[in-house]
């Protein structure tokens, strides 16, 4: 009996590790590459690391009535601002993710916030014909400046920024997020439950 | 049904590590994060290089950075003086074939883009011309669309 078993043990670990490499192998293969950097050309950071930890300043945007809104009226909430644009491929991939993150997490206190650097009707055809469950701001020079302000001075997009119930900056992204990265960013800090 | 406590164990074994393995390898939280200054701002991934006239077209001109790409159908161009001037349509080369997960099969130009816009011998020159482009960068983000005023020589 004890061979049978260490034979199916056996053969199940031998399952478990290529199924394993093959993860690993899924995970490597798919990581994007970075680019190439000409000798002599200025780089700018993407995203301001240095502003984690530190209380998020004061942006204004309007929403899509035309509405100036301000981050602190969220004030209280795990703050997770998405910066994006229909014209964003790597944006638009994302926005299912964070529905049903907003669905599935808003017990726990999360509350996702859409600033679209875009014309509002392409914003409101997106929203209505997506089914975006949260608030979503719009605008072009205003939305530069609040991403400049949260870090980001390239302007590019996507761009995703944790602000705490406190008000504090606690994460801030460059780049698409996938299914596995966002819950392990809203794991590592909201709360276990709401 | 002696041989299945093991069994399970090896079955949560290999989910264990199916699903540990890919988070190692990839972006993970807790590696640190890809040095964020490999980015370019936009004018250096995308160096519009500005008009000119020659033979009987008006030539436009980008130097796109390795590592980037901009969108054949975000490049746009129309007259912006005299207002009531208009020129024929934009002449753009094939661009590369991208399957883009979000706009299905467009084209991209990557290096240099060379476009140009037929004169006609009877039509006057436009003064000023306004330029839209927009492009990402492979690592997955994208820059705001441009828009440049150019004056043609």
């Amino acid at each position: 009996m004890s061979a049978v078993l260490s034979r199916q043990a056996l053969g199940a670990l031998l399952i478990a590790v290529v199924a394993a490499s093959g993860g690993y192998w899924v995970a490597r293969h798919f990581q994007p590459a970075e680019p190439v950097i000409p000798e002599g050309v200025p780089r700018v950071p993407a995203a301001n690391g240095a502003l984690e930890g530190q209380p998020a300043p004061e942006v204004v945007v309007n929403d899509l009535d035309g509405k100036p809104r301000k981050l602190s009226e969220w004030r209280g909430r795990w703050l997770l601002v998405n910066f994006w644009a229909t014209w964003c491929g790597p944006c638009m991939e994302e926005i299912p993710l964070l529905i049903r993150a907003q669905s599935e997490q808003g017990a726990r206190g999360l509350q996702v916030l859409g600033v679209a650097m875009d014309e509002s009707d392409a914003v409101r055809k997106a929203v209505r014909e997506m089914g975006f469950n949260y608030p979503t701001l719009v605008g072009d020079e205003a939305v530069l400046t609040a991403m400049e302000s949260l870090g980001n001075s390239l302007g590019a997009i996507p761009y995703t920024v944790l602000i705490g119930p406190d008000g504090v900056i606690r994460y801030l992204e460059m780049g698409g997020i996938d299914a596995t990265k966002l819950q392990m960013l809203l794991n590592r800090f909201l709360p276990a439950s709401g | 049904m002696a041989a299945l406590p093991g069994f399970r164990f090896s079955l949560a074994l290999s989910g264990a590590l199916l699903l540990a393995l890919p988070a190692l390898a990839g972006d993970s939280l807790f590696k640190p994060k890809p040095r964020a200054d490999a980015l370019l701002p936009v004018d250096q991934a995308f160096q519009f290089q500005g008009a000119r006239r020659e033979g009987g077209a008006l030539k436009l001109q980008w130097t796109v950075a390795p590592g980037y790409y901009l969108y054949r159908h975000m490049l746009k161009v129309s007259v912006d003086s005299p207002a009531k001037l208009s020129l024929a349509p934009l002449q753009l080369p094939k661009g590369e074939g991208k399957q883009d997960p979000e706009f299905g099969a467009v084209e991209i130009y990557r290096g240099q883009l060379l476009a140009h816009i037929p004169l006609a011998a009877d039509v006057p020159l436009p003064r000023t011309l306004r330029v839209r482009y927009q492009g990402c960068a492979d690592i997955g983000v994208c820059y705001p669309p441009q828009t440049k005023l150019v004056a043609v020589p």
